[in-house]
């Protein structure tokens, strides 16, 4: 028995002693991530860089902690494209190292080197092929992260890119592709992403529009919930036109709206309430008992005035 | 004795492989969560229109309205219910701070009753903040009442001490975004603290919450969480008889360890090293703060207790 207790005795022994030097290692690291990141942002943005010798990294975990400091700042900072970055990312290669190291990685691991990936800016033009096998991979998160990697290293068809895939974009997927537009690493053109037929452009568009508040799309979201069939597309159209504060009286979006569910219709409806639309116009889309629900929500915003001794 | 000796050495491993397991399971959600919090730091609209108000029962500290209002995303709403009667000074100073108006109370709820009333703030930057003023003990029927002003397709019902880690919101919306979750009607995570998000208009529907709220609901339609979403606040001193019970525990326990022999005591210790460790761990990579001696005794509380039912009690 003695010896069983033993033997438990050094597993778990072995295990504390393994916490504790991964804990130091996490700590070693993440010392040094702070210190690249803090020599790169010096490097880029100071009048008189520090002088260290940022493209002489020897190791390869370095090399790696580098293209994580590398991926923070980018993914922190708008339009950072900056020659002296290249140079470094060149000098260090580590876009070539990241594909490297991609095929041994765990799925975890492989989302995290894609996403590094994406932020490289020099970007190896072999990836382009592991990245379009990553893109038809059983993995959902592998296949956006692949998705991901290459509209950064080809900004210019992005549209394409995004038209040729074969799945389906999740709303969190499509707020990754909005990141990267919004941090000025791809551009696309809106009108192209509307007159497509493809579900994920008219969601992309659709998300662009609420994000960045385009007021001019009114007519192509009136014929998104004309045309479309795919609940979910007509459901994105009506919310973008409350995001717009748009008038919802035209027939087809109250004829939607009719033989939407009731639970669909009610959180529209406290949709409409926290947008600010009046009894009114809620009155006129929506049938009696959501209206009186909603009227004691927008009620609820009122001050009350009939008790003027409350605060 | 050698039956007793086996079965520690079982209890042993069984504490010490389970503990790994969850924290392990924990720390891999943590990871993804912290990779996809970093891909989306940019957006600032709602992912998926999903929106959740929280409902806060008995507080008793403004820090903790504090705590709770500090989240970004934008469809959020935090709902605090106080008794005025009870806490007046606490409601003084969060009316004042807060600039609350008293608003118009939609009472219709077959329990109404008429001393409830519900402000609002008046200051811009806290418009997602409303009290409720509700002097009642029956706290499932003030929560209740709290839902039927709620704006957010989600509710989150939580009461002192526990808090809302920063990133839980972010974490809860990439949840429930995805095509698999669109059903979902309870989503819940023990690891730090319990903390269950309701789906509104379910909950309604299956008559709203009360301590058998989980229960009514169809297992197919629960999912758990692996991110940790609250924790438990230390700021108050805990009841003497708490630390009392926990010192009779570790107490007994070593006594039985050093009855069986010095190996099971050494193999005993070592256990509750590893547990330590564990524990402290997940607290660091979760919140950040509150590594107190407190905070971890209360985590391995927590990380052994193992066959627990998913059941939802505001204390």
């Amino acid at each position: 028995m003695n010896t069983l207790y033993t033997l438990y005795i050094i597993v778990v022994g072995c295990i504390i002693l393994y916490l504790f030097v991964c804990n130091r290692r996490s700590c070693r690291h993440h010392a040094l991530r702070q210190q690249y990141t803090s020599l790169l942002i010096s490097t880029l943005f100071d009048d008189f860089p520090a002088k260290e010798p940022l493209s002489e990294i020897r190791t390869l975990k370095n090399r790696t902690i580098l293209a994580q400091s590398v991926h923070t700042l980018i993914s922190h900072t708008y339009g950072c494209n900056n020659l002296e970055l290249k140079q470094l990312i060149r000098d260090n290669n580590l876009s070539r190292r990241i594909l490297r190291q991609l095929p041994a990685a765990s799925v975890h691991r492989k989302c995290r080197l894609l996403s590094q990936l994406s932020s490289l800016i020099d970007t190896d033009p072999q990836g382009d092929s592991v990245l379009e096998k990553y893109l038809r991979h059983d993995n959902h998160n592998l296949r956006i992260g692949a998705l991901i990697a290459l509209l950064a290293a080809n900004p210019s068809k992005a549209a394409n890119t995004l038209s040729a895939i074969e799945f389906r974009l999740q709303p969190l997927d499509i707020m990754r592709i909005i990141s990267l537009i919004r941090q000025g690493r791809i551009t696309v053109a809106l009108e192209p992403l509307f007159e497509s037929r493809n579900r994920n452009l008219l969601m992309l568009s659709m998300a662009l529009v609420r994000t960045f508040g385009i007021g001019i799309v009114d007519k192509q979201l009136y014929n998104i919930i004309r045309a479309e069939q795919d609940p979910d597309l007509i459901f994105d159209a009506i919310y973008t036109l409350t995001y717009l504060k748009r008038p919802l009286r035209h027939r087809i979006i109250k004829e939607c709206i009719a033989s939407m569910p009731e639970l669909q219709r009610k959180r529209l409806c406290r949709h409409l309430s926290v947008e600010g639309y009046s009894m009114q116009s809620i009155n006129a889309i929506l049938p009696h008992p959501e209206s009186l629900y909603a009227k004691r929500l927008i009620t609820s915003f009122k001050r009350q005035l009939l008790q003027p001794q409350a605060i | 004795m050698l039956f007793i000796e086996i079965c520690f050495l079982l209890l042993l491993i069984f504490v010490a492989v389970n503990t790994l397991y969850r924290t392990h399971t924990s720390m891999q959600a943590l990871r993804w969560h912290q990779f996809f919090g970093g891909e989306i730091n940019h957006c600032c609209e709602g992912i998926g229109f999903i929106g959740c108000s929280v409902i806060y029962y008995k507080v008793s500290d403004i820090s903790e309205i504090e705590q709770l209002l500090s989240c970004t995303y934008n469809r959020y709403e935090v709902i605090v219910i106080i008794d005025h009667t009870l806490q007046a000074e606490l409601f003084a100073t969060i009316v004042k701070h807060y600039r609350m108006a008293r608003v118009n109370h939609p009472q219709h709820t077959a329990h109404a009753l008429p001393e409830v009333s519900l402000y609002r703030s008046t200051a811009r930057n806290f418009r997602r903040l409303a009290i409720l003023d509700y002097p009642t003990e029956n706290k499932y029927q003030a929560i209740n009442d709290a839902i039927s002003i709620t704006s957010y397709d989600y509710i989150i019902p939580l009461c002192s001490p526990y808090v809302l880690l920063p990133h839980a919101i972010d974490s809860v919306v990439i949840t429930l975004s995805d095509s698999s979750a669109r059903h979902t009607e309870l989503l819940y995570n023990d690891t730090l603290a319990p903390c269950y998000v309701f789906q509104r208009d379910s909950l309604i529907m299956r008559g709203g919450l009360s301590h058998e709220a989980v229960q009514r609901i169809p297992h197919n339609l629960i999912l758990k969480s692996r991110v940790a979403l609250a924790r438990k606040s230390f700021r108050h001193r805990s009841p003497l008889i708490t630390w009392l019970m926990a010192m009779f525990i570790v107490a007994t326990c070593t006594a039985i360890a050093f009855f069986i022999s010095t190996y099971a005591a050494i193999a005993y210790g070592l256990t509750f090293i590893l547990l330590y460790c564990l524990s402290e761990l997940m607290l660091r990579q979760w919140s950040e703060e509150n590594c107190s001696a407190r905070a971890v005794l209360y985590q391995i509380g927590n990380l052994i207790r193992f066959f627990r039912s998913i059941k939802f009690n505001i204390s």
